[in-house]
């Protein structure tokens, strides 16, 4: 059974929508989910997008 | 501290620092139901006219409710309810299998809260449901039919009765 729709992003456990306060890298995973929301036609939509993990952090590194 | 805690500790850091692993375990396991194809509800309305409710397996809950088993080796298929207007003090984490100092810091990586707010104010959504469900991740064997059968079709009726329209559903 695949879910209805599903972005996977290669990203740590216990971190799903991305770092600790990071609030727009978290957005940016949420706004990812509802643009699959308002796209997809069918079950098991799957999309992997650009989860670059440092790409997306605010985080000076 | 139990041996099993501590070895489930263990994993957890090892998974965590080696994501890979993760991939090689997911690889070997069948997800698949029998007799189930895959659940689809089209979107009926535009995103900014949905209330959206947040259905983590993260081990959220209350302080005030039962913990989740993490005795049973087939897990906990239980679910607990959360409501939107829930104070960050009240919440807590049960769920042995990830690394939760993330979450402890800040609980928008699993239950975004705060996003879905600030969304709201950009009229990207409606709102918030008034209520969210907090489930633990780990379910298997017997409570997978269990969850399935009975925990699900519960859980998704009481979401549609209180007006949600969508289900952001988030993993630990």
């Amino acid at each position: 059974m695949r879910p209805p729709r599903a972005v996977f992003l290669p990203w740590p456990l216990g971190q799903p929508l991305g770092e600790p306060d990071q609030p727009a890298q978290q957005r940016w995973v949420i706004q990812e989910a509802f643009a699959l929301l308002e796209a997809a036609e069918g079950p098991g939509a799957l999309i992997e997008p650009d989860g670059n993990w440092e790409k997306h952090s605010e985080i000076v590194r | 501290m139990t041996i099993r805690v501590l070895k489930d500790k263990f994993i957890v850091r090892l998974l965590t620092q080696f994501p890979f692993l993760v991939r090689q375990w997911a690889s070997r396991r069948n997800f698949s139901v029998k007799g189930l194809g895959d659940p689809w509800t089209p979107l009926n309305k535009p995103l900014a006219e949905c209330r959206i409710a947040i259905v983590t397996t993260a081990g959220v809950h209350l302080r005030s409710q039962e913990p989740f088993d993490m005795k049973n080796p087939n897990g906990d298929c239980t679910f607990r309810e959360i409501p939107d207007d829930v104070l960050l003090d009240e919440v807590m984490i049960t769920h042995n299998y990830y690394d939760r100092r993330s979450v402890v810091r800040d609980l928008n990586v699993v239950f975004p809260l705060d996003r879905l707010t600030e969304l709201a104010g950009e009229g990207r959504i409606a709102g918030r449901s008034p209520l969210h469900l907090g489930f633990m991740g780990h379910i298997d064997g017997p409570m997978v039919d269990k969850l399935i059968k009975k925990t699900a079709p519960v859980a998704a009726r009481l979401l549609v009765e209180v007006g949600t329209d969508c289900v952001l559903l988030t993993p630990a």
